[in-house]
């Protein structure tokens, strides 16, 4: 089967998971795509600010963050054979990557006792978790020799102690061990609260918030000239678990931040549970306490884009990885996957097994005069075939449609030709391939490096997934292709795409507490979406975006349903905002997560133009109906004014 | 109910084929690639229902066939030892002996061989048995002639025990063995058996059987009981639709025509399993047969007990 | 390294005098499994029977329910005890009115509790109770469920997962280890990749149920988790899915092979035996966390009928 390949080379790879040699050999660097337009790569050191990088599952937040973490500094610097320390001072900062894990999390909660008190608690074992790691970088720098020993014991190791409030600790490492004997303390606490439901009666008294976080980097920063130009960044993980208390305390630190310490936060969208502090009556907020990064932007998913050659280099570093496909210098993703789709050719293989489907569906189905239809017959170009049935269904004469077509075929430069051509090959050939599927009753292939681009929505690891299974799918069907010209069959992309799509439509239900309720709204505005697209006169074609104002809505559980939509990235926003008309409020538009195009066989283009635009009413109805009622949404008349890029009249406004 | 509803009752081709391909990935290793199956399907002509209404059958059935994979036989190997070493212990009385003791007392005094001659898949197993427990050569001997006198427990190992009475291919090893060594513990170690083989095995001969897999009518894929179609066992046509699988195994199962298998396997077996070096021939012979032109899913090689054929055909010697 | 016995009989063949049992513990369930043994040793059962409800399973229930059936039996001295599938510790309380000691004899029949509940249990009769010994009772379940016939659909749960450290097997993560996950494998494929993803560890290492209840559970497990499966770096072992101690072997060798400085973290998504026997590895080693994804609902039935009914011998105490 995929003898010869000693393994799909999509497969394993969590980056959290990967050690320091790992991240190196996998990193691209994002900020050489031009991925990020809010920052600069001097900026995850240097900004004054604190930054929050948002972004779904696998879009390449922990491998992002982990990179500029003290461990791989590390490593950089080893296999730059330079010392650590003349590394950290050309960063000007040291990352400490912390990632607590969800379950970890949790348990600092509930068994009879009160937030309050777990917040004390969960406060404490933050301190020493950071304090911890403080320590184990000055060991390492010690071990560097950084510092002398002289400044070590009489300056670092008192100075810490107390700090700590530990007492006459000899070295860093008896102060690692005092930590690491209360972070214990802490974990077999947790351990036993629920057989006994008792509060933490530690040894010691418990450390306050920043009393170790900013308090230890404070102190080097005044203390030690090699600290001076540096600055203390805490790479913070999966903001998104933790529980509304404990980001409460951390939202604390992000607004009472010192100069020289920096967050750098990874999360979900929406995976902010509150933005309070600690203190109720006052907020943090973006621009003031930090600055956002969205690590998914759909509105650069254009052909061509620097995030399509990200995907590129990302493939290629894990094709090259495995022998037996870097010894066949199979290793551009574009070419084992074609770049695009050839929906010409696509069509033709469907056209070949009845020529006459369209025209007889236009005469049965449209009451369309046959002789009209065999004028504008297009015999090896069905898309142009189903265009002209179109057009006559538009009131156009079929002696002028024809026309059209034969100046475009021929390239004629005429009036009509041009109008031909651009609704054609600019506009509308991706919407006839969907209405060309729907008559002969096929599904549309998704393939090509561009659709999976397209598909992946900005989640790099939703493009890793569908590469991966259509190597599995490849490796199963035609080994041959694949390890001989480095090739993998539409049909096997396709399946991989509509494997992926099925799989994440499946995975909605698992969205903690509002699953339910946002997978029925999935489904039923992709039917709505679906509508659109079989629409025979093409009035709004490839519609898949809608438009609401989220923080509009009143109905509580109806917003914090759309917020974890949005969190866990199923819907999409996109930097645009609409009116739907004059004195109406500005609404976000929003796409649902374009890896569910095959699911609901609609298009993953951003196409600009109609969205359908909603309402809280019509969002009740779509999150609480198991199936819609789409007359509501009816295609002769709009339902929404035309949005800010909407394309100007075309041949197929002629009613 | 007609057969075309029958029929809809099983998954799609395209689902069922998913299955399979997963399964292939998973546990067979990846030997068995699209084009494989396809060329198996190709058997199926529609002699008994429509050729995609066999598909699907056939698909199914591939679906609940379970195959043994390396890793996994050298697993078996280690759990029918460690049953084994468990037995030991559990008659001992560990108040005087320590368990160590017990269980060195016990092989110092034991011989393992197989049930058949070396190049058998009992000797086969025999390697894997050795190797997996990380046993001394000197304990294993080639034939029951060999064992000494001194010898009290002998070990036999095989893979596949499951025919009771005296068809059972092994049945003439263990009437020799017991009268020959009158006093002796037996004890046959097996990684497939069926619970009646055991049973009479057991109360035949007096041995002691231990097997890691254990094989009753839910294995036997057109029991009333049948694994193979307990997804169906809530509907009132159950029987039907498993008479609907019988038949068109059966049907081809005598297309095939092996000399002494029954149509469902040998002894009318019913089993769908096989192990990564061999494919016992209890099974479905419609996964294994290679005559009258059939192309097996899965090889089975058989025992060559009668021609002598030394010299292959090959051009250049 | 110190040998034991293991105690595993069918219940059919043991020779334990269940007069002898001071305190029998089972959870209510609709499944057929739920009283197979209660049914079996009723006759003989002399003391304390202590039932647990969970509220969850009551909802709508008819009285008709087999739910209600263990109420047909005749048992002296029984204890209704109404906890939450969502909070163990719920049943803290009343539980703790029963005077164990250190010397009773406890059974508990794991048929129908969902994992976290007799986790909690175990380490309660050891921790608080200081109980060395108990046997357990499990009923194997005849075939499972698979909707339309197909493997990919066998779901124990619905709606979100929500991966917590099962209370009282926090573990302790030591400065600077590793992290290892075994994910002892289940047929339901969402709940290891939510586990594998949550836990990020640096090694996994998963454990098929094999010799599993009947021979192509084995395959079903596989494909179930087929891409976490497929994943080149991950591990596959195996071990018996109704013998406790064949996982507590497993689990064992894993610990001690190699390198130290691993910081373990079981997931028991496989059948109850082997969680069972990663229970008690997890009692053994306190520095063992054990997580497991709490879905928001559980499937009521997803087994049918019964099979072979197993007696085990469990030293909380090592």
């Amino acid at each position: 089967m995929m003898s010869g390949l000693y393994r799909n080379p999509f497969s394993g790879v969590n980056a959290v998971q990967l050690t320091e040699a790992k991240i190196l050999e996998y990193w691209c660097n994002p900020f050489i795509y031009d991925l990020f337009t809010e920052i600069k790569e001097e900026d995850v050191y240097g900004d004054e600010m604190n930054i929050v990088f948002m972004g779904g599952r696998s879009t390449g937040k922990s491998m992002f963050l982990r990179y500029w973490s003290f461990p791989v500094q590390l490593e950089i610097a080893r296999r730059g054979n330079i010392p650590v320390s003349d590394k950290l001072r050309a960063d000007k900062g040291i990352g400490l990557y912390f990632r607590i894990d969800g379950p970890k999390l949790k348990s600092f909660f509930g068994n009879g006792l009160s937030d309050d008190y777990w917040s004390a608690l969960f406060t404490n074992y933050f301190e020493l978790l950071v304090g911890r790691q403080y320590i184990e970088i000055l060991i390492q720098l010690a071990f560097e020799k950084v510092f002398n020993q002289q400044i070590l014991s009489s300056d670092l190791v008192p100075g810490l102690n107390e700090i700590f409030q530990f007492q006459d600790k000899g070295s860093l490492d008896e102060i690692l061990q005092e930590i690491d004997n209360r972070i214990r303390e802490v974990e077999v606490y947790l351990g036993n609260v629920p057989f006994y439901k008792e509060p933490f009666l530690p040894s010691h008294r418990g450390y306050l918030s920043q009393s170790l976080s900013f308090g230890i980097a404070k102190f080097l920063t005044n203390k030690m000239d090699y600290f001076r130009e540096i600055n203390f960044v805490l790479l913070l993980d999966e903001y998104e678990n933790f529980l509304e208390y404990q980001q409460k305390s951390i939202n604390t630190l992000l607004r009472f931040t010192q100069s020289q310490i920096k967050f750098r936060i990874g999360m979900r969208l929406e995976g902010f549970r509150t933005f309070a502090m600690i203190s109720e009556d006052d907020f943090i907020k973006v621009g003031r306490e930090y600055r956002e990064v969205r690590l998914e932007e759909i509105v650069n998913i254009k052909k061509g884009s620097s995030y399509f050659n990200f995907l590129v280099d990302v493939s290629k570093k894990r094709l090259e990885a495995v022998p037996a496909i870097n010894e066949r210098k199979f290793t551009n993703i574009k070419s084992i996957l074609s770049e695009k789709e050839n929906v010409e050719q696509d069509a033709l293989e469907l056209y070949q097994a009845n020529e006459n489907a369209i025209i007889n569906f236009f005469a049965n189905s449209k009451k369309v005069p046959l002789a009209d239809l065999e004028k504008v017959r297009s015999p090896n170009k069905p898309l142009l075939e189903l265009m002209n049935c179109i057009l006559l269904t538009r009131g156009n004469r079929a002696e002028d449609i024809k026309a059209a077509m034969e100046d475009y075929l021929a390239r004629r430069k005429t009036d009509a030709e041009k109008k031909y051509r651009l609704d054609y090959v600019h506009k509308y050939k991706l919407s006839l391939s969907f209405l060309l599927c729907s008559i002969y009753r096929t599904n549309k292939l998704y393939y090509s490096f561009n659709t999976f681009a397209f598909l992946s929505s900005g989640i790099i690891g939703h493009f890793i997934e569908l590469c991966r299974i259509a190597f599995d799918e490849a490796g199963w069907a035609d080994n041959e292709s694949l390890m001989n010209r480095g090739e993998i069959n539409k049909q096997f992309q396709n399946n991989a795409a509509v494997k992926l799509s099925n799989t994440e439509k499946r995975q909605i239900n698992r969205i903690e507490t509002y699953g339910g309720i946002i997978s029925r709204f999935i489904d039923n505005i992709g039917n709505i979406f679906r509508e659109y697209h079989l629409d025979f006169k093409m009035r709004y074609p490839e519609v898949n975006q809608f438009a609401i104002n989220v923080d509009a809505i009143q109905n509580e559980k109806t917003q914090k349903a759309l917020k974890a939509a949005i969190k866990w990235t199923v819907i999409q926003k996109k930097p645009t905002m609409q009116t739907t008309g004059p004195n109406e409020s500005l609404q976000d538009l929003y796409t649902i997560n374009r890896v569910l195009a095959p699911v609901f066989q609609i298009s993953y283009r951003t196409r600009g133009g109609k969205s359908v635009i909603l309402n809280e009413t019509i969002v009740n109805d779509l999150i609480s109906s198991d199936k819609i009622n789409i007359s509501l949404f009816p295609k002769d008349e709009p339902i929404g004014k035309k949005g800010k890029n909407s394309k100007p009249p075309d041949l197929f406004s002629q009613e | 109910m007609g057969i075309a509803n029958i029929i809809s009752l099983f998954p799609s081709e395209k689902e069922l084929m998913d299955i399979i391909m997963d399964t292939s990935k998973t546990v067979w290793d990846r030997d068995l690639v699209e084009k494989d199956i396809e060329a198996w399907l190709s058997n199926f002509t529609g002699e008994v229902y429509s050729v995609d209404q066999e598909k699907r059958l056939a698909l199914w059935l591939l679906t609940h066939f379970t195959f043994y994979n390396h890793a996994e036989v050298a697993h078996l190997c280690k759990v029918v030892y460690n049953d084994l070493i468990h037995r030991i212990v559990l008659n001992t009385d560990t108040t005087k002996i320590p368990l160590e003791n017990a269980v060195d007392d016990f092989f110092s005094v034991a011989n393992i061989i197989s049930p058949e001659s070396t190049s058998g898949s009992g000797g086969f197993i025999a390697y894997f048995f050795r190797h997996e427990n990380e046993l001394p050569m000197n304990i294993f001997n080639f034939s029951l002639k060999n064992i000494g006198s001194g010898v009290q427990h002998i070990i036999v190992i095989d893979d596949v025990t499951l025919t009771e009475g005296t068809a059972g291919q092994m049945y003439k090893f263990w009437e020799d063995a017991t009268s020959t060594f009158k006093g002796t513990n037996f004890y046959l170690l097996t990684l497939v058996a069926s619970q009646t083989s055991i049973n009479f095995l057991t109360s035949k001969f007096g041995i002691e059987a231990i097997a890691a897999i254990k094989l009753d009518n839910r294995d036997k894929c057109f029991s009333d009981e049948s694994d193979t179609f307990s997804s169906f066992r809530e509907m009132s046509n159950h029987k039907e639709i498993i008479e609907t699988g019988k038949a068109f195994a059966s049907h081809y199962g005598t297309k095939i025509s092996i000399p002494h298998i029954d149509p469902l396997g040998y002894a009318d077996g019913q089993y769908s399993f096989g192990f990564f070096y061999n494919i016992p021939d209890n099974t479905l012979p419609i996964f294994w047969a290679q005559l009258n032109g059939w192309l097996p899913i899965l090889r089975r090689y058989h025992k060559n007990y009668k021609t002598q054929k030394y010299l292959h055909d090959e051009r250049f010697v | 390294m110190k040998k034991d016995i293991y105690q595993m009989e069918l219940l059919e063949d043991s020779k334990i005098n269940i007069a002898e049992l001071d305190y029998l513990i089972l959870a209510s369930g609709s499944d057929t499994r739920a009283y197979e043994v209660l049914g079996k040793i009723a006759s003989h059962l002399r003391n304390k029977i202590i039932v647990i409800h969970f509220k969850e399973r009551l909802q709508n229930l008819a009285l008709s329910d087999p739910l209600f059936n263990f109420k047909k039996l005749t048992l002296p001295n029984l204890q209704e005890i109404t906890s939450e599938i969502k909070d163990p510790s719920s049943c803290l309380e009343e539980i703790q009115l029963n005077n164990f000691s250190p010397t009773s004899k406890i059974a508990i029949d794991i048929s129908c509790f969902t994992k976290p509940y007799f986790y909690f249990l175990l380490k309660l009769l050891c921790e608080r109770f200081k109980i060395a010994n108990i046997l357990a009772f499990y009923t194997e379940p005849k075939s499972y469920l698979f909707t339309n016939g197909l493997f990919s659909t066998f779901h124990t749960n619905s709606g979100p997962l929500v991966p917590w450290e099962i209370p009282g097997y926090s573990g302790y993560e030591a400065r600077g280890s590793k992290r290892r996950l075994i994910i002892l494998l289940g047929f339901d494929g969402d709940l290891s990749k939510e586990i594998n993803e949550d836990v990020s560890p640096n090694e996994t290492i998963v454990i098929n149920g094999f010799p599993s209840y009947t021979p192509k559970f084995k395959d079903i497990s596989l494909i179930a988790n087929e891409k976490l499966v497929s994943d080149h770096n991950i591990t596959i072992k195996y071990a018996r899915a109704n013998n406790p101690f064949d996982i507590y072997n497993v689990l064992n060798r894993i610990k001690n092979k190699g390198n130290p400085g691993f910081f373990m973290n079981i997931a028991p998504l496989g059948t109850k035996p082997m969680a069972l026997g990663a229970c008690l590895f997890a009692l053994h080693n306190p520095d063992v966390r054990i997580i497991y994804p709490l879905p928001e609902n559980y499937e009521n039935k997803y087994s049918d009928m019964c099979w072979n009914s197993w007696v085990y011998g469990l030293p909380l105490m090592n």
